[in-house]
């Protein structure tokens, strides 16, 4: 328990925002350094 | 009675949204201006209007519901939702604005006309059955929504909020056509998002913080707090949690959300656009979900959990945030049809009229055309929802993943293999679609009732490359997809993309 809530529900919660979110950083950053300044 | 302040609210609103339908009436004068408004549109539009197409008053109601009734066990469907959303920007969007681009393409069957050089329209004519019969029915469970919000908030007869919704929806999408619904939608994607943002927050806070929250959940049912929820890790369970995965991938493919990446100004709009769709994303189905925890704790033994977002706005905020709530709701409502309204439109007026038929008509009736397809589609939906009132998330899921196991498998294989052929594209997509209707009808309930998504898409991969494999592709189909891969890849800021 973290917080009250299973550590497993905290795994869930981050594998729901987490992938995807880092997915897109990725991406963006990747774009925006090939363009230059 | 409705207070005044909820009316006032209410009133503000529908001047807005007439108002912008108004102002981009002047883009809507042509097809591509009617349609795509002209390719013209900004990153901050596509990705909040491509949300909020995505999402609809089941978002708002079912998904806060779904929080309520299984605690935790929800996020399946925020992490199908958001690693849709980003795999759809990240991989699809950039490639399929670039061959849209390529082929002046205005909507996904022009698209998919011009990769396969199907020229006999077999796949415009197949794509026009399948829209039309799904976006009908989606809009009518939409307008059966926005009948029961009216009800529910304002206590009006359910026919009045369906003939309501309908009135304010009709006359900005006729009138202002495509880019009237994206600046729509971008206003009723922010109502969301700070709808969903403030309602988890003053529902954990009126439970006594996190920790009392938790609390209290684990005393009503400690079944909430676990991933697995009631069924655990059963093959039930496991189906569940597959099917709430499942519902995100038809962000992948839904006709109504690539039409967004079409009408971006130019591909780099998508590569910024990513991250606020993914933000967004993350907003809207965490808030709903937890708003949906919280309001558990406070409101037990609700009947309807679907109910538990308008209790909530009733009894935690003063009457103006009702009115502000029941807005959010109709934002989701009228986001999503309208979008609907204008792909079956398209589907209509461009793929079959225009592509097909070749009337000798100017643009300009085209576009008149186009409105009043619309309106004929909008009234039907409005007469199927009239007589009664149903609860139909159901079906709003239904054929959620009717349009997606129709279009994404095959886009996904357009976009990504260039052996793709035009015989496994007709097969795959009636096949993606056959099968989520089958399983509905006849499998579902014999399987652990998992979510005709997940065989509708399997079904449509498996039959587009199964035929693929057996026919030819188009000549210069390989070249062709090297030279968008490399495109899409290394130029965004460079490639203008403009062609309009």
């Amino acid at each position: 328990m973290i917080a009250g809530l299973p550590f497993s529900s905290w795994l869930l919660l981050m594998a729901a925002v987490g992938p995807g979110l880092t997915l897109v950083t990725v991406f963006y950053l990747r774009h925006r350094r090939r363009e230059g300044p | 009675m409705p207070s005044s302040s909820i009316v006032a609210v209410l009133a503000v609103y529908g001047v807005v949204l007439l108002a912008i339908g108004l102002w981009a009436s002047r883009e809507s004068r042509s097809v591509a201006g009617y349609f795509v408004a002209g390719k013209k549109l900004p990153s901050w539009v596509i990705a909040f209007s491509s949300n909020a197409t995505g999402e609809s008053a089941w978002l708002l109601l079912g998904l806060t519901g779904m929080g309520y009734l299984v605690g935790i066990h929800a996020l399946w469907i925020v992490l199908g939702e958001v690693l849709g959303v980003a795999l759809a920007w990240v991989f699809v969007g950039l490639r399929f604005k670039e061959y849209t681009d390529r082929y002046d393409s205005i909507t996904v069957p022009d698209y998919l006309e011009a990769r396969f050089h199907d020229t006999r329209h077999v796949i415009r004519l197949v794509s026009v059955v399948i829209v039309l019969s799904m976006v009908t029915a989606y809009t009518a469970a939409q307008l059966t929504a926005s009948g029961k919000a009216f009800g529910s908030f304002l206590g009006t007869s359910y026919q009045v909020g369906v003939l309501l919704g309908a009135v304010f929806i009709l006359f900005y999408t006729t009138v202002g056509g495509f880019k009237a619904v994206a600046y729509n939608d971008l206003l009723h994607g922010v109502l969301m998002f700070t709808g969903l943002l403030a309602l988890p927050i003053v529902g954990i806070a009126a439970a006594g913080g996190w920790p009392s929250l938790m609390s209290r959940l684990h005393e009503i049912d400690p079944n909430l707090l676990r991933p697995m929820g009631e069924l655990g890790l059963s093959a039930a369970g496991v189906a569940s949690a597959l099917g709430f995965v499942g519902i995100g991938l038809a962000f992948l493919g839904a006709p109504q959300l690539l039409t967004r990446f079409i009408s971006a100004r130019r591909p780099s709009e998508i590569v910024d656009g990513s991250v606020i769709a993914v933000v967004c994303i993350v907003v809207f189905d965490v808030g709903a979900v937890f708003a949906g925890m919280a309001g558990r704790a406070l409101f037990q033994g609700l009947a309807d959990p679907e109910t538990i977002l308008p209790t909530m706005s009733a009894d935690l905020f003063p009457a103006v945030f009702t009115g502000i709530f029941l807005v959010i709701v109709l934002a989701a409502i009228m986001s999503t049809v309208d979008s609907l309204l204008i792909l079956a439109s398209s589907a209509v007026v461009r793929d079959v009229v225009q592509k097909v038929f070749h009337p000798k008509l100017s643009e300009r009736q085209f576009s008149l055309l186009g409105r009043l397809t619309t309106a004929v589609i909008g009234i039907g939906a409005v007469a199927l929802a009239l007589p009664e009132v149903r609860v139909i998330f159901w079906f709003v899921l239904f054929a959620w993943s009717g349009i997606a196991a129709a279009f994404a498998p095959v886009v996904l294989c357009s976009l990504f293999w260039s052996g793709t052929t035009r015989a496994g594209a007709i097969a795959g997509m009636v096949a993606g679609f056959l099968t989520t209707v089958l399983w509905v009808l006849l499998v579902k309930e014999r399987f652990y009732d998992l979510y005709e998504m997940l065989p509708g898409f399997f079904v449509g991969f498996a039959v587009t490359i199964g035929v693929s494999m057996f026919t030819k592709p188009p000549d210069g189909a390989l070249e062709e997809m090297a030279s968008v891969r490399a495109r899409a890849a290394g130029s965004s800021r460079i490639n203008t993309g403009a062609s309009s």
